[in-house]
């Protein structure tokens, strides 16, 4: 008897805590009830001054004790209800003190979600079917646009992506947010308010309509009919930025242009700055390159004006020259000064010979008057006189021309260069008319 | 030059006054050097309007259009 005892009765019996623990280990170790979905019916939900939620899961004769704690509870889409079927994750645990076991919420859905996947096809297939997604209403991204509109939270990742890659790439661009629930039940009338309400002002070229990424019940607002009829009837396109690149909602069917996320949204919707930049310089170096051979043909006609051009007009020339040279002098660029230099230094060459040209012009003239005065001084008696010719006239002081005026034995007058000489007329010497 | 004018206008007017000067044929010596200026005119604003540019972002509330300060709310489920 006392051996039988013996074999019974355990050396080293466990503690209850030991029992318990033991136990824990197994379900907590399991992996097909650490990370588990559950679905089920709610009862006996409550939710103490404590914040967590507590309640059963139940499906006829079977039930399980749920917790979802307060740090969960709070982010939950809508509370749930007695009665809701529900799709619930989380860990399956062991709670010591009455030795239960329960499930840890961590995610609450409504086990509709399958029927709204299957009302979400049958809506895009109505919506397909009426037009909404043809290319041929889709509208054509502006280039440069002045003033974007966002549609989003304010406090959201998509606003701060937008931002950031706006200001890296086209900082000209003015944006107005227009803050928007981006989940929840609110979320698609907000969408849809602000839609209409950017459509009513005159100064967007531009919508982005959409939101970081999330589970697809919060990306659920996008799937919205009225959201997707907004985005049809905008007058502004809209570029659609929801969630990450496999995220595909109504919403991005409907947009003219789908971006994978609201940066890549962002890309689309504005030109970049470094390329921009890279194109105004090539489009200055074609200036440049056209202004060189502006300055090579001036450099040309400098050269050969002198010869082709009277030389009177050469200095109005030389004065267009230099107006051209300080209109090219508007840049900084160096290859280009130089000739500018260069240029200027011929045009001061010509200027200085033109002066020159002109003085002596001045001086031509000059020595040309004194000759012409030499020669109207040739044209009076008197000059003639200085070179030893005399005049004769009679007592009337009229010259004598001819022989035949006078008559032997008169008395003439003889005019000289310097005095006067009365003499009589001692014989004649007529010229025979004919 | 018109600080309003928009930079989508001052490219496209860069651009169409390069394809000016190129055309050339047509231009005097004075419309060239004419058209050289205003390319770098052009170009300049161009250039400036993007250096000087700082990104404006306004948001509408109840009381209408105010400064969007841009920080970041904690709050994890307005993603």
């Amino acid at each position: 008897m006392m051996e039988l005892f013996k074999e019974i009765l355990p050396q080293h019996p466990y503690t209850v805590a030991e029992v318990v623990q033991y136990i824990k280990d197994i379900l907590t170790f399991e992996p097909a009830l650490s990370d588990i979905w559950v679905k089920g019916e709610i009862s006996d939900l409550s939710r103490p001054y404590s914040g967590h939620l507590y309640f059963k899961i139940k499906e006829e004769n079977s039930t399980i004790n749920c917790v979802i704690f307060k740090n969960r509870a709070i982010n939950l889409e809508s509370m749930p209800q007695n009665g809701d079927e529900v799709l619930i994750h989380g860990k399956i645990d062991i709670y010591p003190k009455n030795s239960t076991y329960q499930l840890i919420g961590d995610q609450l859905k409504p086990a509709g979600i399958g029927m709204m996947q299957l009302e979400l096809e049958r809506l895009k297939a109505k919506l397909e079917a009426e037009g909404l997604f043809d290319q041929e209403y889709k509208k054509t991204i502006p280039s440069f646009p002045k003033k974007i509109g966002v549609v989003t939270s304010a406090t959201g990742a998509a606003i701060q992506d937008i931002i950031r890659v706006l200001s890296e790439r086209y900082p000209i661009v003015e944006v107005l947010l227009f803050p928007t629930l981006v989940q929840g039940n609110e979320a698609p009338n907000q969408i849809v308010t602000a839609i209409q309400v950017a459509n009513q002002r005159s100064d967007l070229d531009l919508l982005i309509v959409g939101r970081g990424g999330g589970s697809i019940e919060e990306l659920w607002s996008f799937n919205d009919e009225l959201v997707a009829r907004a985005i049809f009837s905008s007058q502004i396109p809209i570029i659609s930025a929801v969630g990450h690149e496999t995220d595909i909602t109504l919403a991005d069917f409907v947009a003219d242009y789908r971006a994978a996320t609201p940066s890549s949204a962002a890309e689309h919707a504005v030109p970049d700055q470094h390329n921009l930049k890279r194109k105004i310089h090539d489009q200055e170096l074609r200036l440049l390159q056209d202004i060189r051979q502006i300055v090579k043909f001036l450099r040309t006609e400098l050269q050969v004006f002198e010869y082709q051009i009277p030389a009177e007009r050469q200095l109005n020339r030389i004065n267009l020259f230099r107006q051209h040279i300080e209109q090219i002098q508007l840049i900084n660029q160096n290859a280009i000064q130089q000739q500018i230099h260069q240029l200027k230094d011929i045009v001061n060459l010509y200027q200085q010979k033109q002066m020159l040209f002109v003085k002596d012009l001045k001086q031509t003239k000059e020595t040309k008057l004194q000759v012409n005065t030499a020669k109207l001084n040739q044209l009076s008696p008197l000059e003639t006189l200085e070179r030893g010719y005399s005049i004769v006239s009679d007592a009337e002081n009229k010259p004598i021309a001819n022989a035949s005026s006078v008559d032997i034995g008169d008395t003439v007058y003889i005019k000289l260069s310097q005095g006067e000489l009365t003499s009589q007329i001692i014989s004649k010497k007529e010229v025979e008319d004919g | 030059m018109d600080k309003n004018v928009n930079f989508e206008k001052s490219l496209a007017q860069l651009e169409e006054t390069v394809s000016l000067l190129e055309s050339g044929d047509e231009l005097t010596l004075e419309e060239s050097l004419k058209a050289f200026e205003d390319g770098i005119r052009f170009a300049r604003l161009c250039r400036q309007k993007l250096d000087d540019a700082e990104l404006r972002i306004q948001q509408l509330t109840e009381d209408g259009e105010e400064p969007f300060d841009g920080l970041r709310d904690e709050n994890p489920d307005q993603v």
